[in-house]
């Protein structure tokens, strides 16, 4: 594959916070076009390496590669074909939902912002929700304007964190089914941190699996299933997380 | 290094309109939403001219004193309120992002530092003009002083003023950022720490020696001295303008340094993502 192919390159990516290594070494390759699952225990470095490749975080070494260009140098340009959606970065609660997507389509510079968020609107069922402030959404709905808010730019890669937490079934089914229509539409990369193997197995050509701040796994769901010699992810993730 | 996806932003030297009127109007939704904020914003200034106006009222009764009491009092304390408001304005327009937990989305946005500058600094001016236009009017219409009266050099006292209390509250902010919420007092106690060196009511010679070391090395200082002399004499100092406008710049460079290092610092520490949790 040449350097087009690739979403995502990191190369000898650790960082500390004072004496504990969070992530170390960590070189990965996310292909452009695929959904990769990100998956761990808790202070595996999921979180960790999430935030340095929306670059929020700084790497203590190594290097990023976001389609090609380094991210610490150029991440204004990086972050206008990426975004994000985490249920635990809020959207301001005293703002509307509108107001929120007007916000954020200026600052990732939206063409046509309001044509775009009737769109968006109508794609994710929010329109009765628009002008309601975000702090009176139940957790479905807050998830539903926060995919709202990370699919205003049409990023050409989608970062999520627990894309479907606290949502009901049924609701998780309908955003999974929204998610991976997207990416086909708009030929995006997906990559997410699950703790949902169900989903992982549903929507995943790519999993990668960390633990203490190192990948000890990565292929495709069968590839794992077919290595560790279980019929779940659920059973694989237990396996690694427990040896 | 080039890319098929990733375009570079032409013009990038200067901060992005969109994102600076972004930055903005995410602050004027929260505040047109929100009448306790819009109260609040104006309730210290008109509370603090009706002290100082009655106070000043009082004296001249007491002493016979002139006008010159009244107007270096009023003078003062409004010109003040523009320093103190800015800053203070600086410090909200990141406690609120902290307070809803929204750095992450917004420093994950394409903004760049030069944009965040640049909304925070076009928002406290906007915010801080709300903030005493009321009380300039309460100066008016109680003690029937104008701060029209120091004429067309007004616009420069403003202007120097509120160039200072950005170069303040980028500090302030610089030290949240450095230093997380635990120093959120300390933001609130700074807004108000350098105002009586700059000695706004009363001349700088009364002051200690070695305060007045710190009162001369502050561009507020020189503003208030004009503005006292020009009370008193009918004339303004040009040369403390200038000397006012060479320390601003100053300040703002270093400001811009302190400020670029505790952005990267919060980035090393995590502090960009866990600050309000």
């Amino acid at each position: 594959m040449s350097a087009d192919d690739w979403a995502i390159r990191t190369t000898d990516l650790r960082k500390l916070f004072d004496n504990t290594v969070a992530v170390k070494g960590l070189s990965l390759s996310v292909a452009r076009g695929s959904v990769t699952a990100l998956l761990g225990g808790n202070g595996a470095g999921k979180s960790t390496t999430m935030g340095m490749l929306l670059g929020l975080l700084e790497p203590t070494s190594g290097h990023i590669e976001i389609f090609g260009c380094d991210l610490l140098a150029r991440r204004s340009d990086v972050a206008r074909v990426v975004n994000f959606s985490s249920p635990y970065v809020d959207l301001p609660n005293r703002l509307t939902v509108r107001q929120n997507l007007a916000v954020y389509g200026m600052l990732y510079g939206v063409p046509d912002l309001t044509g775009r968020i009737a769109e968006l609107a109508a794609r994710l069922q929010i329109g009765d929700l628009l002008d309601r402030r975000h702090g009176t959404l139940s957790a479905g709905q807050r998830t539903r304007a926060s995919l709202a808010k990370s699919l205003l730019n049409k990023p050409k890669l989608l970062l999520l964190d627990e894309p479907t937490a606290s949502l009901d079934p049924d609701t998780a089914d309908w955003v999974r089914t929204l998610l991976m229509t997207y990416k086909t539409e708009e030929n995006a990369t997906i990559f997410m941190a699950s703790h949902n193997m169900f989903e992982v197995e549903r929507m995943c050509d790519d999993v990668i699996v960390m633990k203490r701040g190192s990948v000890v796994a990565h292929g495709t769901p069968q590839d794992l299933l077919d290595r560790f010699e279980r019929d779940n992810l659920e059973e694989v993730f237990l396996d690694i997380a427990r040896n | 290094m080039t890319s098929p996806v990733i375009e570079s932003e032409a013009g990038s030297f200067f901060p992005s309109w969109n994102r600076v009127c972004g930055l903005a109007l995410r602050h004027v939704y929260l505040y047109m939403g929100s009448w306790p904020r819009l109260v609040e914003m104006m309730y210290w200034p008109i509370l603090n001219i009706a002290m100082f106006g009655f106070i000043s009222l009082a004296i001249v009764k007491r002493f016979g004193q002139v006008d010159v009491v009244t107007d270096t009092y009023l003078g003062g304390l409004l010109l003040g309120e523009i320093l103190t408001r800015v800053q203070i304005a600086m410090l909200i327009f990141f406690m609120e992002e902290i307070w809803s937990r929204n750095l992450g989305h917004l420093f994950a946005s394409p903004l760049r530092l030069r944009d965040y500058i640049g909304g925070v600094f076009a928002f406290s001016a906007f915010r801080c003009f709300i903030s005493v236009a009321p009380a300039f009017a309460v100066a008016y219409f109680l003690f029937d002083f104008s701060i029209l009266k120091f004429g067309w050099i007004l616009p420069v006292y403003l202007a120097l003023l509120c160039f200072n209390g950005w170069c303040f509250g980028t500090f302030i902010v610089s030290l949240l950022l450095r230093f997380g919420l635990a120093a959120e007092w300390l933001g609130w106690m700074c807004s108000w720490l350098l105002m009586p060196f700059m000695a706004p009511y009363y001349p700088v010679s009364i002051l200690p020696q070695s305060f007045q070391y710190v009162s001369w090395a502050l561009p507020g200082t020189y503003v208030f001295e004009s503005m006292k002399s020009q009370v008193e004499t009918g004339r303004f100092r040009a040369d403390y303008l200038g000397l006012a406008l060479v320390l601003n710049l100053a300040y703002f460079v270093v400001a811009m340094v302190v400020f670029k290092r505790s952005f990267n610092s919060a980035k090393r520490t995590g502090r960009l993502l866990q600050m309000g949790e």
